[in-house]
């Protein structure tokens, strides 16, 4: 494993069901107030909490961007005017060139949303769709990333990442590569994903939707709760003498199992986990916290748990922030990511929400309060469908 | 940037079944004439999975699967990059007409099949592979976003990598606003150092200059080339036709230079050179 060179994380922002920019975050994770609500979402009839952003609904995108107008490209919309973000990638534009920042976002379904609304709309005769429907600049993958670029005015390599809901979490791992192989020099990395009925009514098929609030590492853990989110980061090669958050190690892996059900022995989980630490030098003892994947299906979290124990022991501090966020699919591992930069940056291990005890069975460190004191390195971990898992490890540079 | 090494290719396409089917075509020394597909078979997969590929999964597989077969590198260590700009829309339609319903019911299998990286988790279920695995979009730059993302970390970690570019024809409704002519699959296997049986050495730049994307003389190619984005491609398998003959550019310069479209504003300049 060859190591590599940490990525200044220059600028960041957050936008959840949990609220919109970095204080709101920060807010309520500190007060423990969730963002999850019983389940409001249009033509969704299943009894279920999300974690929906509020006023999407009344929010169309106009002028030059009306051709991208569908709920995921108002969210990043949304997500993109917090924080100062603009201002921060606009400073880098100048001083790297437009051509010269790449575009890395995570989506696992982009603008499905708008193509099951057009769906309602097909004509009853030739079940054409309605002309309205713009393929391209809503449904499509890259419309996403597409839309991001042109609202920042960047012109460097661009893509659409779509591995399910590790997604956002390999566009800090592309966006290292294509700095380091000289596609670009600095990236906005990061992830949208927005609520729509394929998912929702996906994994109840799959029985995986929990009726209450999700409550990770819990006995009576039942399953998810489904959150839409849009986050982004600015990531840059550190000068001599630069301080702050850093990207310090991936690692990247895949089950070569099952597509839903998680490797049994976690080895996937594993691999990724131990590459993160490697590409770092970094050892277990080092991490100061861990963000789990901890999506509070039962399979899924007793997997993680076999995973961490093997890789860190039982004295890690970990938690999953999935009770706060809800699972925001393709956009986890960036708003996962984001919360860890919030906990390193002042000084404090948010709880595992929601979960009033921990399994028995299981034996990972788990918060069930949280813990004050300084963060150096965070463990991040995010895994897909497919068996595809992405495991982040930040720090701060010194 | 230090080069990399082509070390093998997999085709599926109406009349261009396989590398070795192609090469006349790729050669110009035979005009393209569209054939039917033949149905695909992933051979390399447990039953289960064998059954519940769907067609684009299937198209995907093929391509990858002969490329890992003439190639020396062992499947469980090469990392994958999948890229395809429409992905499984046979699935969406289906998802979407039943969530057009009152109360859906959404088959499972189509729902966990319709995940952009379904073909990456198949194949790593076939070739028992735990190595990294992302699966891209780009639109129409698609099949450059995947070339130059392989080729980053093929470069950058020393790696073995597949990378395959796919797409097919979307069903209706969905063919009118997005009309693809045919499916179409082609698979590298790119290796970090000289490996053997190499078909080239490549090195990737990406053009902000204004300069014309490679275009084919052959109008049935060249309509093949404009109605599928992983078919944008073509003008780098037929440079790679002509290095497997040792032959040289139509110019007569052992460097041959393949420039293939990427995104607005942007070409990727594909240089190869003989091993």
């Amino acid at each position: 494993m060859t190591l590599m060179r940490p990525l200044k994380i220059s600028s960041y922002t957050l936008t959840s069901g949990l609220g919109r920019g970095r204080e709101a975050t920060l807010r309520g994770l500190r007060e423990e107030t969730t963002g999850l609500r019983p389940n409001d979402f249009e033509h969704a009839h299943m009894e279920t909490w999300i974690g929906r952003v509020d006023d999407l609904e009344d929010q169309a995108l106009n002028g030059e961007f009306s051709q991208f107008d569908c709920r995921n490209n108002r969210l990043a919309k949304l997500g993109l005017d917090q924080d100062g973000f603009r201002e921060d990638v606009a400073a880098a534009r100048r001083k790297y060139g437009t051509a010269r920042i790449g575009v890395f976002i995570g989506t696992s379904t982009s603008g499905n949303n708008q193509l099951e609304l057009a769906y309602r709309r097909r004509d009853p005769d030739t079940g054409e769709l309605p002309a309205d429907f713009l393929y391209e600049t809503t449904l499509n993958m890259y419309s996403a990333p597409r839309f991001v670029r042109e609202s920042l005015g960047l012109e460097g390599p661009t893509q659409a990442i779509s591995t399910a809901c590790s997604s956002s979490a390999k566009a800090f791992s592309a966006a290292y590569r294509y700095i380091e192989a000289g596609f670009c020099d600095a990236a906005v990395v990061g992830g949208v994903d927005s609520l729509c009925l394929t998912t929702l009514y996906g994994f109840n098929s799959l029985n995986l939707v929990a009726p209450n609030p999700c409550c990770p590492w819990d006995p009576n853990r039942d399953g998810i709760n489904i959150g839409e989110a849009a986050g982004f980061a600015l990531l840059e090669k550190p000068s001599p003498g630069d301080r702050g958050l850093a990207l310090m190690g991936y690692g990247e892996s895949s089950d070569a199992h099952h597509m839903t059900a998680p490797h049994p022995e976690g080895l996937g989980a594993m691999i990724s986990m131990k590459d993160a630490l490697a590409r770092a030098n970094a050892k277990p003892g080092d991490v100061s916290y861990i963000n789990l994947h901890g999506t509070a299906t039962p399979s899924n979290d007793a997997l993680e748990d076999k995973a961490v124990v093997e890789v860190f022991g039982t004295g890690t501090p970990c938690s999953s922030t999935k009770g706060w966020t809800g699972h925001t699919l393709g956009a986890a591992g960036i708003s996962e990511s984001i919360i860890s930069f919030l906990a390193m940056e002042n000084g404090f291990m948010p709880k595992s929400l929601n979960t009033r005890e921990v399994d028995s069975s299981l034996h990972a460190n788990i918060l069930l309060r949280e813990k004050e004191g300084p963060v150096n390195l965070t463990m991040n971990n995010s895994f897909g469908f497919g068996g595809n898992n992405c495991s982040l490890l930040f720090g701060k540079l010194n | 940037m230090n080069p990399v090494f082509i070390n093998s290719v997999g085709l599926a396409a109406p009349g261009l079944m396989g590398w070795g089917e192609a090469l006349p075509v790729l050669l110009s020394e035979q005009g393209y004439r569209p054939a039917g597909m033949p149905k695909l078979v992933p051979a390399m997969l447990p039953s289960n999975e064998r059954r519940r590929a769907t067609r684009t999964i299937r198209l995907a597989l093929q391509a990858c699967q002969e490329a890992m077969e003439k190639s020396p590198y062992r499947a469980e260590k090469v990392s994958s990059v999948f890229t395809s700009s429409d992905g499984d829309t046979e699935l969406l339609d289906s998802l979407c007409t039943a969530l057009a319903k009152e109360n859906p019911v959404l088959s499972p299998f189509e729902f966990h099949n319709s995940v952009h990286n379904a073909p990456a988790g198949y194949w790593a279920i076939a070739t028992g592979s735990h190595s990294a695995s992302t699966s891209l979009c780009g639109f129409d730059g698609s099949f450059s976003c995947g070339l130059i993302d392989a080729v980053a970390q093929v470069a950058v970690e020393s790696t073995p990598v597949m990378m395959v570019a796919y797409d097919q024809p979307l069903p209706p409704p969905l063919d009118a606003k997005r009309p693809l002519v045919a499916p179409f699959a082609a698979a590298f296997l790119i290796g970090p150092q000289p490996g053997e049986g190499d078909l080239a050495q490549a090195r990737l730049r990406i053009s902000t200059a204004p300069e014309e994307e490679d275009v084919l003389h052959d109008p049935e190619l060249e309509r093949l080339r404009l109605g599928n984005p992983a078919a944008r491609g073509l003008p780098l398998l037929m440079a790679l036709a002509r290095k497997t003959q040792g032959g040289n550019s139509q110019d007569g310069n052992s460097q041959e230079r393949v420039t293939l479209p990427y995104q607005n504003g942007s070409r990727l300049i594909v240089e190869l050179a003989p091993c």
